[in-house]
């Protein structure tokens, strides 16, 4: 059965920033995941921004503003990473490394 | 010009500053400077305004100036949380706040700088007065914030001094990933353009890709960045810092990787700043090649051992209230050309994400808690540019570390909390209180080395093998003679527990080998017939039908077998 795309994203936050006291279920959809909610910091957005390009191909956007809205929850990162694998974007999509 | 002044290399038409926000020049920063002057209360002895920087560079630069100019000090909060701002908000000698963010308060930079106001702009080159000229807070775990005072001959002189060892000048324009909050941010991202006639980025770009567009659209030479950013920038596209020729890292060691990485992907070695908020910059080394250089110390800093091989530095640039030398807490070998290399923090402090934290304070506020008898905090080395972690374990085991993660979340940066805290029965310590370091460590899964149990055991490679519908896998492994999973059984007879046969050598065996399995189910039939002691070369079998969650597992010594018995698994999530 294929996972969704937010349940994937869920695995991958414990994964990426090794939070091995919270389990993948735990972590609410809509819940902010920074400072309140999971309490990561802005480090770990850094990770999170590295490992769901290395996983999806998307790259974060050049504008921290329009960074923080994406990272804001499970939810908007999903949305973000479905608008740029549909290829729906602006030119922000991975460059090749 | 004097050693101190600012703006001494601008023209009045040359830009301080670029960005999104516009182009400002060194005449619109003199008058905007005066504009704030003119909104301040009067200066009394010893009078701090409060500079809360939200996310222009240029309006906190008019701030300062503006400020200075009319006789106070300024005060630096340690980070942009309503406690730290507060804090020092609520200290006597604060007598104004000039911000920049989104909040109601007054002096609000951006309306102050949009008010008419046609008085005379201050004189150029910007002369400081003599004295305290700005307080520099600091705070990893919170407890009492260290105050910094800085003189002008401290902050703007290693400003000068800084320019004229990296070479910057007019024409040089640098982007800051780092706030001009605490000394690091405020003398490269700030002082330094002011000082040599070059230009600074308004905004603070945090994200990679948003760092790179900032360098690229602004035409940026120089980039003020710390691990973390550096580690992320090395993923980037070659080419996408085009532009750049110096890229300069501090707050943190860098790793080897990320500074081997970050070379080769955009042709840049990056410049290592080592210092403290008491001292300024000590010194510097540049990352052309792995191990890294040792440490250069700046011009006019010298350096000598303290007790216990500590680091003592003096220099024009330490605060005044200090001893001279100052020494600091980091353990240094010296060479005999007068560089160093740094060997480690010598006081349970240690640096994540370019705070400093105190273990002790960490643990205290755990003990504090409600329901908490005892606690320890460890700190290992963290993956790429976090320097440090922190684990902490707390006691009894019903203790909810959920809500321990909330108080302490209330006093601590989000990056200064332990990374996993768990509740477990009883702390282990020696009789004498003594935290027994390793066994905490165990509970997180790592060795004392701080690697992964599973990991501290090297298994040779595995045969797996298909015959029909049957997995068969086998691996040899040989024991360590100083392992800690045969501690504290039976004293002075180290043998390895059933529990621990199963967790450390069939688990991690079962896992490589059979990644879609989920978590243990049950086990059946387990029997442990042979002591395994330390030193031994064992081997390890497992079975399993293809389509079957059970694996049957046997761990034998030459002919015999020690032990033998039936995992069976959950399906694996989502599988």
């Amino acid at each position: 059965m294929q996972q969704s795309l937010e349940d994937q994203l869920k695995h991958l936050i414990v994964d990426a920033l090794a939070l091995e006291d919270v389990e993948p279920g735990e972590i609410q959809t809509e819940a902010p995941l920074f400072v309140e909610g999971l309490g990561l910091d802005s480090i770990d957005a850094l990770e999170l921004a590295l490992a769901i390009q290395e996983k999806f191909g998307v790259a974060t956007s050049p504008d921290d503003e329009r960074n923080r809205e994406i990272f804001f929850s499970v939810k908007t990162l999903a949305e973000f990473v479905r608008a740029h694998q549909a290829g729906g974007g602006p030119a922000v999509a991975a460059e090749p490394a | 010009m004097s050693a101190f002044d600012l703006l001494a290399r601008h023209a009045s038409d040359t830009p301080v500053a670029f960005g999104a926000g516009g182009i400002r020049t060194a005449g619109e920063l003199l008058a905007d400077a005066a504009r704030v002057a003119r909104a301040l209360p009067e200066a009394s002895p010893g009078s701090h305004v409060l500079l809360v920087s939200g996310g222009d560079r240029y309006a906190i630069a008019a701030a300062l100036l503006g400020a200075l100019s009319r006789g106070h000090a300024v005060a630096l909060p340690p980070n942009l949380r309503r406690e730290s701002i507060f804090a020092v908000r609520s200290r006597p000698e604060t007598v104004a706040v000039l911000h920049d963010t989104d909040a109601g308060t007054p002096l609000r930079l951006e309306a102050l700088l949009a008010t008419p106001d046609e008085g005379p702009p201050l004189a150029a080159p910007f002369v400081p007065r003599r004295g305290v000229i700005a307080t520099v807070f600091t705070s990893g775990s919170t407890g009492p914030m260290l105050a910094a005072p800085k003189t002008a001959a401290a902050l703007f002189g290693e400003a000068h001094a800084l320019a004229r060892t990296f070479g910057v000048g007019p024409g040089d324009r640098i982007v800051g990933s780092v706030p001009p909050v605490h000394i690091y941010g405020l003398l490269f991202t700030l002082l330094l353009p002011l000082a040599a006639g070059a230009a600074f980025a308004r905004e603070t770009p945090h994200h990679a890709e948003a760092i790179a567009h900032s360098v690229r659209s602004h035409g940026a030479t120089r980039l003020v960045t710390v691990p973390v950013q550096l580690r992320a920038l090395a993923g980037l596209r070659a080419g996408a810092l085009a532009g750049l020729h110096q890229v300069v890292s501090s707050t943190g060691p860098l790793p080897d990787g990320v500074a081997r990485d970050f070379r080769e992907r955009h042709g840049l070695a990056v410049v290592e700043i080592f210092g403290s908020t008491e001292t300024g910059g000590i010194a510097r080394r540049t990352r052309s090649a792995e191990p890294p250089e040792p440490w250069t110390p700046f011009e006019g800093v010298r350096v000598s051992q303290a007790e216990e091989g500590r680091l003592a530095v003096d220099s024009d640039f330490l605060d005044e209230a200090l001893a001279r030398p100052f020494v600091t807490g980091d353990l240094v070998e010296l060479e005999v050309d007068g560089r160093f290399r740094h060997l480690g923090r010598a006081d349970g402090i240690v640096k994540i994400a370019g705070r400093r934290v105190a273990l002790q304070e960490v643990e205290d506020a755990l003990r504090r808690q409600p329901g908490v008898e005892d606690a320890a905090v460890v700190a290992v080395a963290a993956e790429a540019g976090r320097g440090h972690q922190l684990l902490a374990a707390v006691s009894p085991a019903d203790v909810d570390p959920a809500a321990l993660r909330a108080a302490l979340l209330e006093r601590f940066e989000p990056s200064c909390l332990p990374r996993r805290l768990v509740a477990i029965d009883g702390i282990p310590r020696e009789e004498n209180g003594k935290l027994q370091r390793a066994r905490v460590l165990r509970v997180f899964g790592l060795s004392p080395d701080e690697r992964p149990l599973d990991a501290a055991l090297a298994f040779e490679p595995f045969e797996l093998a298909r015959e029909d519908a049957r997995w068969r896998v086998r691996a040899d492994v040989r024991l360590p003679a100083d392992w800690d999973a045969f501690d504290g059984h039976f004293e002075g007879h180290p043998v390895l527990a059933g529990a621990l046969q199963l967790k450390e050598l069939v688990l991690p065996v079962a896992r490589r080998a059979f990644p879609e399995l989920g978590s243990v189910r049950s086990l059946s039939r387990v029997k442990f017939s042979g002591r395994i002691v330390p030193e031994e070369a064992l081997t390890i079998d497992l079975e399993r039908e293809s389509a079957s969650r059970r694996v049957r597992f046997e761990i034998r010594r030459g002919g015999e077998t020690c032990s033998s018995g039936v995992v069976e698994f959950d399906a694996a999530e989502g599988a």
